[in-house]
């Protein structure tokens, strides 16, 4: 019989350095610096953890599916046909796109779905950890990338179809499509700042996830996901306003056309998401504990 | 040298809130207040209670603190502050090393993946980085002792296999401070008495252990002093032996209630019963092989004809080891009970339990045998403590001793 190895008996009587952690009432808010530099160690320290819970997720949702990816593929793809079938009907009265209608369409749609999964994959992601967080002290940030990681993944299988649509159409490839998964991440980036905003007030009051689905029902009529920027005021002012539109509207310039119709807003939501993103993260860091305790065991 | 200290809790206190919309509205503003700079609250607001009051413990390298103290006693709220899943309220925890928390054994387990991917897995989420895992991958297997059932998904597994399981990858993490709840209550005895050896060896090797359990004895064996909890207040704190009994003796209620089986008339009620030491005085406890006798009072209202009366006895969370039954069986030669207060005492000569604690459980029957009156679930509870001369080999001591006589021809 194999001996067993007792794993204390390896382990030296110490003298190593040991760690030591405080707990106390006092608020974190006030060290800034070392608030931030924990928050990047446990961002950083949990990527392994993110990974093996993302693909149990994944695995798990698999293992008893037998259409698999299908699942995954399909929503755009009907929602486009929808729309295309609407318009072409004259059921709906869309103006004129600049590029065909399917194209931008498909496109936009595929945008639209990773700017609302980014929102919603924040809280989700914390809502399943949360049996494991309530009893395991890891690092909270595991979930967050663990929704990044869902996000990514969904958007790589629907941009396969959605490329392989262009293609097959004969619709003129672009090379500004390669720097377009940039401008996809930054929709990606300005989902997920909204998403983790959420979160707290998510994981306390089921109210905001039924809110946070019906919201993003509306801002998909006050984006230019299915139609043409409008150009009639006040419609055309409101539709400007909404900082989706100017990340949706490049990305998909980026992909079908090779120019952006507005740079300039583009790059104003960007910089509006690099500024807002830390303080979301900061203010998940600071609220998620306070939440937690509020779950109980 | 006060860095040998690895658990100091200063001071500590921890309000819950008893109604849900007022706690997680409560929770809205504690946000509001760490976003503004403010410290946490220190009193209590409207439907706030302290689970956990002006507490202070220390554990150094190579303890074993056992926490005892009945449900809702504030052991769980301890655990997780030390956890660091609570902040105090008041006061201050200071954690030196990294811990090893063994609460809910296979924590991120999915059903549908082998044993190995959740190995994986739950390493992960106990902080057990890639490296040491791959270090300590085989040990894990060998110690879950799963055999063919490494590649099947968890879900095949019995609940016993998965204690083991998440027992021996927590076990494997090498921690400095290990905290355990209640988690040996699954498994079987094996699996039990595998574990408790290990966090014996864990605490001689240096590892700083807080262990709690409603089973006395496990804590007796195990632990090296023992703190009892009461309403979130230390009541005493010190050498095992003296805590239990202390806690044993302020916890242990019984309940007397008589149940009556449908169809008969409850003729007779208990009053009280109690143990007894040999002058006569109430005892919850008594040494292994030690004499006693068990009194029982009884309200009798109708007159009852030759009752029979059973004691079963059982050890807590076990069945029956014992059922001691009325003597003589002879109908002819049993008395019958009177209107009136009635006193049964039973004296046991030599009680052949080993170290551990015992409930008793009354039955009645009439006249005829087969004829169930009623019966009691809790009449007693005894605590049987160890005899210096008794001493066992194994882990596995059994629940009775025999007299035997050894010789080698």
């Amino acid at each position: 019989m194999k001996e067993l190895v007792d794993p204390s008996q390896h382990v030296p009587p110490e003298p190593r350095r040991l760690e030591e952690r405080v707990y106390s009432p006092r608020c974190r808010a006030r060290h800034p610096l070392s608030l931030v530099h924990a928050m990047l160690a446990d961002l950083w320290g949990s990527r392994h953890l993110a990974k093996l819970l993302f693909l149990r997720d994944i695995r798990q949702r698999y293992r008893q599916s037998v259409l698999g990816f299908f699942w995954i593929l399909v929503p755009p793809l009907v929602t486009s046909a929808i729309f295309v079938f609407l318009n072409a009907r004259k059921i709906l009265n869309i103006d004129p796109t600049d590029i065909p209608y399917p194209v931008y369409v498909l496109v936009g749609t595929l945008l639209w779905q990773i700017f609302s999964e980014s929102v919603l994959a924040p809280l989700k992601a914390f809502n399943a950890c949360v049996p494991i967080l309530i009893k395991i002290n890891m690092p909270r940030e595991a979930p967050l990338l663990v929704g990044i990681l869902q996000i990514l993944f969904f958007a790589g299988i629907q941009l396969i179809p959605v490329l392989g649509i262009m293609v097959w159409s004969g619709f003129p490839i672009n090379t500004t499509l390669w720097i377009a998964p940039l401008a996809i991440l930054m929709l990606m980036l300005l989902g997920l700042t909204i998403g983790m905003l959420l979160v707290p007030f998510g994981a306390l009051y089921q109210d905001i996830h039924e809110g946070s689905a019906m919201g993003l029902r509306l801002l998909f009529f006050l984006t230019p996901v299915v139609y043409p920027t409008p150009r009639d005021w006040p419609w055309s002012l409101v539709v400007s306003l909404n900082p989706v539109t100017s990340l949706l509207q490049g990305a998909r310039d980026l992909m079908t056309k090779g120019v952006m119709h507005d740079p300039a807003a583009f790059w104003i939501v960007c910089g509006l998401v690099f500024l807002f993103l830390p303080l979301a993260l900061l203010f998940y860091r600071l609220a998620v504990p306070l939440v937690l305790e509020r779950m109980g065991a | 040298m006060s860095n040998d200290a690895l658990i100091e809790v200063e001071a500590v206190s921890k309000k819950f809130c008893r109604g849900l919309k007022r706690s997680l509205w409560y929770g809205l503003r504690d946000i509001g207040r760490e976003l503004t700079g403010k410290d946490r609250h220190a009193e209590l607001r409207k439907e706030e209670f302290w689970a956990i009051r002006d507490l202070n413990l220390t554990v150094k390298r190579g303890e074993i603190l056992g926490i005892i103290g009945s449900n809702g006693s504030g052991k769980t709220t301890l655990l997780r502050l030390i956890n660091g899943l609570l902040m105090p309220d008041l006061g201050q925890i200071t954690i030196r090393g990294r811990i090893g928390a063994l609460i809910q054994l296979g924590a991120g387990f999915s059903p549908v993946l082998s044993g190995r991917e959740n190995i994986q897995i739950n390493a992960a989420v106990l902080g057990i980085t890639k490296r040491e895992l791959a270090a300590c991958f085989d040990e894990i297997v060998d110690f879950a002792n799963l055999g063919e059932f490494l590649d099947s998904p968890v879900q095949n597994y019995s609940s016993g296999m998965r204690a083991r399981l998440g027992f021996a990858v927590a076990i494997h993490m090498r921690p400095d401070i290990l905290l355990v709840d209640e988690v040996l209550s699954v498994g079987d005895l094996v699996f039990r008495n595998k574990a408790l050896e290990r966090m014996d060896k864990l605490a001689h090797s240096g590892v700083a252990v807080i262990f709690v359990s409603h089973n006395l004895s496990q804590v007796d064996r195990l632990c090296t002093q023992v703190l009892f909890l009461h309403k979130g207040h230390v009541i005493t704190q010190g050498a095992p032996a003296r805590v239990i009994a202390r806690y044993v003796g302020e916890t242990m209620v019984s309940d007397t209630t008589m149940r009556h089986y449908p169809g008969t008339e409850l003729s007779f009620r208990v009053l009280e019963a109690q143990f007894l030491d040999p002058d006569g005085q109430p005892i919850h406890q008594v040494i292994s092989g030690g004499s006693l006798s068990l009194a029982v009072t009884l309200d009798v209202r109708a007159p009852l004809d030759t009752p029979l009366f059973c004691f079963v006895w059982e050890p807590v969370g076990r069945s029956a080891i014992l059922a001691l039954t009325h003597q003589p069986r002879d109908r002819q030669m049993r008395p019958s009970l009177q209107p009136g207060r009635q006193r049964l005492e039973i004296a046991i000569e030599r009680l052949p339990f080993l170290p551990g604690r015992y409930t008793v459980r009354l039955s009645v029957a009439g006249a005829i045998e087969s004829q169930l009156l009623g019966k009691v679930d809790y009449l007693a509870t005894l605590e049987v403590l160890p005899r210096s001369d008794q001493y066992f080999v194994t882990n596995e001591s059994g629940l009775t001793e025999l007299n035997a006589v050894w010789c080698f021809h």
